[in-house]
């Protein structure tokens, strides 16, 4: 079956350009920051952890409330190109199958190589079987729920008694007060990465 | 709750520092995977999930939406 999601791979149009190009120096910053941060961040011996007040709290939430539409937008511009050259994959393989004369199971074949939007849907419905991906997804979906499970039980008991403990809380205040442009831009690049995930344009043959 | 807080750790600022960056940065770096060989991409998988799934999508929205709040906002005494 190989490479059963690829699309319409050589087909190059501007937003699929701009997008790999988007996503390419999105990374390349972001890993850079992970370099920042771990040779070149320099905390302040004192800092406040109290609830930001005023402008800086104002806008570092503008900024996330910002990112998280931006990061929606972004989708809504990249998505029909997108959706359009895996459409016309799909139709090409369509118009093959039958000549073809494909039986049941290579229908079935058929299916989970053709376009990755509709093999998804058929996936989800349960029209194409495939346990190990499930698997795969179900686990990472557990770890990564247990890991914030982790990470708020630390959090309600530093807070419970926050002169033995810093609560993440104070970490993050800590940071935005001292770098309230840096916690800004992390907070609108979350917010971003969030808008872009789980706000994703509607499919527009809905 | 008490007032006094101990010490700062640097250390820790940094951590959380880093994991932030990093999740953002493991999401990207897929996400341009997945661009550079038109597979479909990160959103449109999960959006697919989140059909299944609303309110599980609905409550993940939720808890990273009360976190900034949490952490960023805060109420004019």
């Amino acid at each position: 079956m190989g490479s059963s999601l690829a699309t319409s791979g050589p087909d190059w149009d501007s937003s699929r350009i701009a997008r790999v190009a988007a996503l390419g120096v999105a990374s390349l910053l972001l890993i850079g920051l992970i370099g920042w941060a771990l040779f070149a961040l320099r905390v302040p011996a004192t800092c406040s952890y109290s609830a930001l007040q005023g402008f800086t709290s104002f806008w570092i939430v503008s900024a996330a409330v910002a990112g998280f539409i931006g990061g929606h937008l972004l989708g809504r511009w990249f998505e029909p190109a997108r959706e359009q050259r895996a459409f016309a994959a799909f139709a090409a393989r369509a118009t093959l199958a039958p000549d073809a004369g494909a039986s049941e199971a290579e229908t079935l074949a058929w299916q989970t190589g053709g376009d990755a939007t509709l093999q998804q849907e058929l996936f989800f419905t349960g029209q194409v079987r495939q346990p190990r991906r499930a698997l795969v997804v179900q686990a990472t979906v557990v770890v990564l729920l247990a890991l914030v499970t982790l990470l708020l039980v630390y959090e309600t008991i530093a807070l419970s008694a926050t002169n033995l403990n810093w609560p993440i809380t104070y970490y993050v205040r800590c940071f935005a007060s001292s770098k309230p442009l840096a916690a800004g831009i992390g907070a609108a690049a979350f917010c971003f990465l969030l808008g872009h995930l789980i706000w994703y344009p509607e499919d527009r043959r809905d | 709750m008490t007032d006094q807080a101990p010490p700062i750790n640097p250390i820790a600022v940094q951590l959380v520092c880093i994991v932030v960056l990093a999740i953002l940065a493991s999401a990207a770096v897929l996400d341009f995977y997945l661009a550079l060989t038109d597979r479909p991409p990160l959103g449109l998988r999960i959006r697919t999930w989140g059909r299944r799934y609303p309110g599980f999508l609905a409550a993940v929205a939720l808890v990273f939406g009360a976190m900034v709040g949490h952490f960023f906002l805060s109420i004019p005494e």
